[in-house]
């Protein structure tokens, strides 16, 4: 009996002992078995994703044949991705990644939870040399960079080429309008108008739908922007009001459905292949998702005949007359944890520059429709077969991104509540703003948030 | 009788335990103990201890006393959550005790024995098995707010409706009760087949010697044997009512506005999907606490000192 106790007892500590700790065996670097060779170790945390894992397979082995000469080889060890949390716990038990990825929204807490650390490198760097000066911005955090921006996206509306004909557009003009919208000439008015029109002669079923509730967009258009950078501050401004008015104007003229928050994209492209959404406001992925509705995954060139006999789309027109257009993204950035000291950091460095090779980006491309980021990888021929990336790719100059303050969720649902008041319980907009008010004002930490008239 | 009261008193020493005998139940309560103590203990002081903070994702924190519980009863979405919570709870157990009640008394009095209502027994414990993601995904497939919807298709199919009713945005704690209630039903519905399958069969027929009606035997026979069981699942439900979270975040996330959020669901919330860890931990305390007064309400009301009083033999 007495052996049967202490075995169970051994059996159930010593499988916690197991579970809680492990062998050191992620030593950084090592020799090689021939003794010449050093082999340094990184461990990159993400999902199988896009073409993510295989480009960073593919950057090993290129970084590898660089390294050759130098009798060093690099090893990737890779981690599964998880989530926020797991990544704040595993940071406590000291097991942050070497490389990971994440949205470019959360460096802020990522470096107060000390789980990033700077890579000013990105600075000098051939591979980030040609990016355009927002993408700069949206690496840089606090005076440092620490992120390198890893895929982009932009936010064209798609528009039902159908519909337009329905309201009596012709082809010219149908193709014109964007054109339009660049130059400031059409307005984000103009469109509700059309969704309005297009659901009273019941061209379609639904005015406008959007990505989940990523209503940024139409934030931009206004001009409410919702953020300072200068002073990492969220900011409180009366302008909200004018786009809840506009929230509550659509609803009443049913170019909002209530229920738009619940129709995702994976619900909206079926509907609008169907032809019953005049207007669908979301990423650059959209593209993609209309092709799987259609079951033309494999048929690319047959779905861009398709795309372009019914489908028409332009940029997040501005509400004001003469306005520049907008855009929207939320790109995936490469960070490097706090682990990774300065003798690693070079290699670190050549690693993620592989990773951006213009031709691995075009592989994730393919694989996520999701856009490259540097201007060498826009040139490479297969890109520019693709029609619709390669002639939508000049909106990422109008693409603005979420910003990286910590208090940006707490903010954002205090926003989508008032939108909230005024779907559901038929609120006006200065309700809506008043109650966006209180509970930013009441979630939001008074030293992260700017009050303006 | 003298020699017997003369007889010396059986001396020795008394007898002890062996000491690895009185190790024993220790050695097999210990295994289970470090468990209950690594899994149930540690986090729920680490709870009580980052209540103090104002621990965030910066996993940097900092005592700040009361301060997090003066901000959970300053929160001006207070009233309206603890309003849904007992809207979710009381509703959420009422109609599950209900219905747990009438399903067993049905299969197990008036059915019993027969494979039907084996059959019904079963098909109420299909939706308790199913993995809660899934179970989610049928209600969120029901309620559709397109016309991809089943329910919204059959009103549009027979002219009910001449558009698609977002049902969620209308009806969604209604929603969030059935879906919780359908799942929660099996249960209570088991513990109390049991109880009634307990009834020696003796007891029905000698009511119904007497000229007992249906009614009588339900109430006086069945009813005063499932007092116990009725007293578990009540509180057992309603402590699970009270802190569940999972399928109204699956299914409405709190939404819409906070129409749907319990307090339990706030506190999640609050520490997961927006990192004040601290603040988070401080709610799930009121949880904590508001399940620990309804348990004493209940055991009180049950007369629970009545069950654990050691049984008595009259004279």
């Amino acid at each position: 009996m007495k052996k049967l106790v202490l075995g169970a007892l051994g059996l159930v500590l010593g499988t916690g002992l197991l579970a809680g700790c492990s062998a050191d065996n992620e030593a950084a670097e090592a020799a090689s078995s021939d003794g010449k060779t050093k082999q340094i170790t990184i461990s990159v945390r993400e999902s199988t994703w896009g073409a993510r894992k295989d480009n960073f397979i593919e950057a090993e082995k290129r970084l590898n044949e660089d390294l050759k000469a130098e009798g060093v080889q690099v090893k990737i060890d890779w981690w599964p991705g998880i989530g926020d949390d797991e990544l704040i716990l595993q940071a406590q038990a000291g097991k942050v990644a070497d490389i990971f990825m994440n949205s470019s929204v959360d460096i802020g807490w990522e470096l107060n939870a000390g789980i990033i650390r700077e890579i000013d490198w990105v600075k000098d760097s051939a591979a980030f040399k040609d990016v355009p000066e927002s993408y700069t911005d949206i690496m840089k955090y606090d005076g440092h960079y620490y992120g390198a921006i890893q895929d982009m996206d932009a936010s064209p509306v798609f528009i039902s080429r159908q519909a337009l004909e329905g309201l009596g557009w012709t082809a010219a003009e149908i193709d014109g309008l964007r054109g339009r919208v660049d130059a400031g000439d059409f307005t984000f008015g103009d469109l509700e108008q059309l969704a309005e029109q297009a659901k009273q002669k019941k061209l379609v079923k639904m005015g406008f739908a959007v990505e989940d509730t990523r209503f940024e967009g139409w934030n931009y258009a206004f001009g409410n922007y919702n953020y300072n950078a200068e002073q990492n501050k969220m900011v409180l401004t009366g302008k909200t009001k004018n786009v809840y008015d506009f929230w509550a104007d659509a609803v009443s003229r049913g170019v909002i459905d209530k229920s738009i928050g619940e129709i995702g994209t994976d619900k909206a492209a079926p509907m609008f292949v169907k032809g019953e959404i005049f207007a669908e406001f979301a990423r650059t992925e959209f593209y993609q998702l209309m092709r799987e509705a259609k079951g033309m995954q494999e048929d690319t060139e047959g779905f861009d005949k398709w795309f372009n006999e019914n489908v028409v789309w332009i940029p997040i027109p501005s509400a004001e007359k003469g306005g520049k257009p907008v855009s929207y993204s939320n790109p995936a950035m490469i960070y490097v944890g706090p682990s990774v000291d300065d003798e690693k950091m070079p290699y670190v460095q050549k690693l993620i520059e592989h990773v951006l090779d213009p031709d691995l980006q075009i592989n994730h491309t393919l694989a996520s429709g999701k856009l490259p980021v540097t201007p060498e990888a826009q040139e490479d021929e297969r890109f520019k077969k693709l029609d619709f990336y390669k002639d939508h790719a000049y909106l990422l100059e109008l693409t603005r991104t979420r910003p990286a303050q910590p208090d940006y969720a707490t903010y954002t649902q205090a926003y989508v509540l008032g939108v909230d008041a005024i779907l559901t319980k038929g609120q006006t907009a200065e309700q809506a703003y008043e109650l966006f008010r209180k509970d930013a004002q009441q979630n939001v930490p008074s030293d992260r948030l700017l009050i303006e008239p | 009788m003298d020699h017997l009261t003369d007889r010396p008193a059986a001396v020795g020493p008394a007898y002890r335990k062996p000491f690895k005998k009185k190790i024993y139940p220790y050695l097999f309560i210990m295994p289970f103990a470090a468990l209950v103590l690594v899994f149930f203990v540690l986090p729920a002081l680490a709870t009580v201890a980052m209540s103090f903070t104002d621990l965030n994702a910066s996993m940097k924190p900092k005592f700040v006393g009361l301060e997090n519980f003066k901000r959970v009863f300053a929160d001006y979405n207070l009233p309206d959550i603890l309003r849904n919570t007992a809207i979710f709870a009381v509703l959420s157990l009422a109609i599950s005790l209900l219905f747990a009640l009438v399903i067993s008394v049905a299969t197990q009095y008036f059915l019993k024995g027969k494979i039907a209502a084996v059959v019904y027994r079963v098909l109420w414990l299909i939706p308790s098995i199913i993995p809660a993601v899934v179970y989610v995904t049928f209600w969120k497939y029901l309620f559709d707010p397109t016309e991809g919807g089943l329910v919204n298709r059959i009103l549009l199919q027979f002219g009910l409706e001449s558009d698609p009713v977002s049902w969620f945005s209308k009806a969604a704690m209604a929603i969030v009760i059935l879906a919780t209630v359908v799942s929660t039903i099996s249960g209570g519905m088991i513990l109390l087949s049991a109880a009634i399958n307990s009834i020696p069969e003796d007891l029905y027929k000698a009511a119904k010697v007497d000229g007992a009606s249906e009614k009588s035997v339900i109430l006086k026979i069945i009813m005063p044997t499932l007092k116990w069981p009725l007293m578990y699942i009540t509180i057992s439900e309603l402590i699970g009512f009270v802190s569940s979270y999972f399928f109204i975040m699956l299914l409405t996330n709190g939404g819409p506005m906070r129409d749907t959020t319990t307090l339990s669901l706030y506190a999640y919330q609050q520490a997961f999907n927006l990192k004040y860890y601290g603040y988070g931990a401080a709610v799930s305390l009121i949880v904590v606490a508001i399940s620990f007064v309804l348990t004493l309400l209940f055991l009180r009301l049950f007369d629970f000192d009545e069950m654990i009083k050691p049984s008595r033999i009259e004279d």
